[in-house]
């Protein structure tokens, strides 16, 4: 069980928190982090990969987390991506998807109202795709399967 | 120590002016200050603009209070520590934010043991009151991340075994 390959990725600060609150999950797995702030390589044992910080609205930033993201895909060859968003978890589902892993996309509890832009553009791409609030769930998705609290 | 944090990505001037007034009628409390790229500094309170993640976990929890802009690191973080946190929500109408989801993060927490909800001075000052006069719960993770956990499990056992 504990050979399956997860990586563990998101932006940092309140979506970083959120992925950690999943550690024990993680344990169980070979799991390697990956995030936008490399002093957070202290929070976690095992494997961190450092990553460019960039926002939903800085394009040429994007383009470059975008690669560095492929590029970390191509390297670990994870079974399973596991994010709670936003960019880096946005790039590490759509490329995960296509380069064959199997994609978790569990939006922030920070969007209670309606579901993050990055979340809503990577519902095609993610084989898991929930909302940490029952109120946002939908029989089409997203589902709601427990929140990180 | 009160320790007061802006968050990650954005500066939040309002906050920060709430805090400095409130410590310069509290100069015997210390407060130690994350404020982003700020364009108002405080004046009764030391600060940095950013924070590696080594010292900001240590003076998070050295703190007795956290003070907060209402994001979910931070208020995840409280929880996790039984640590009491006065949140501040961003407001789209002053440009803080993008949208004002951190006014549903207010509602959705602010009745939560450990958890207050300020805008004012006034109000911060109850809080810190309140807080001072309490004792403060136990750290927990819920029956919910228990959940999500276990669904988590479940679909990995599904593909891979």
């Amino acid at each position: 069980m504990n050979n399956v390959k997860i990586l563990a990725i998101s932006s940092s600060g309140g979506h970083w928190i959120q992925l950690l609150r999943l550690k024990k999950f993680f344990g169980k797995y070979t799991t390697s982090y990956a995030s936008t702030d490399s002093s957070l390589a202290s929070m976690v044992e095992g494997s961190f990969y450092s990553l460019r910080d960039a926002s939903m609205w800085d394009k040429p930033g994007l383009l470059v987390l975008a690669i560095q993201v492929a590029w970390l895909i191509l390297r670990v060859r994870p079974d399973v991506i596991v994010t709670t968003g936003a960019a880096a978890g946005f790039f590490a589902v759509v490329l995960g998807k296509i380069f064959g892993s199997k994609t978790i996309w569990i939006d922030s509890m920070a969007n209670a109202e309606e579901m993050s832009l990055a979340g809503r553009k990577v519902k095609k791409f993610a084989d898991v795709w929930l909302t940490q609030w029952p109120e946002l769930a939908r029989s089409e998705g997203p589902s709601f399967k427990g929140q990180v609290l | 120590m009160i320790f007061l944090s802006v968050g990650t990505q954005l500066p939040f001037d309002r906050m920060v002016k709430v805090v400095d007034d409130w410590c310069s009628e509290n100069l015997d409390v210390e407060v130690i200050g994350q404020i982003s790229d700020a364009s108002y500094l405080p004046k009764s309170f030391k600060y940095e603009k950013y924070l590696p993640a080594a010292e900001f976990s240590r003076l998070y929890g050295k703190a007795d209070i956290v003070i907060s802009h209402a994001g979910m690191g931070n208020i995840i973080t409280a929880l996790e520590y039984a640590k009491p946190i006065i949140i501040f929500p961003r407001r789209f109408e002053f440009g803080e934010h993008r949208n004002d989801h951190q006014v549903s993060t207010v509602n959705k927490f602010g009745n939560k043991s450990n958890v207050y909800v300020v805008e004012t001075l006034g109000e911060l000052s109850k809080a810190v009151v309140d807080i001072n006069s309490r004792q403060v719960s136990a750290s927990t993770y819920s029956e919910t991340n228990k959940e999500l956990s276990e669904y988590l499990d479940e679909r990995i056992e599904r593909w891979f075994i």
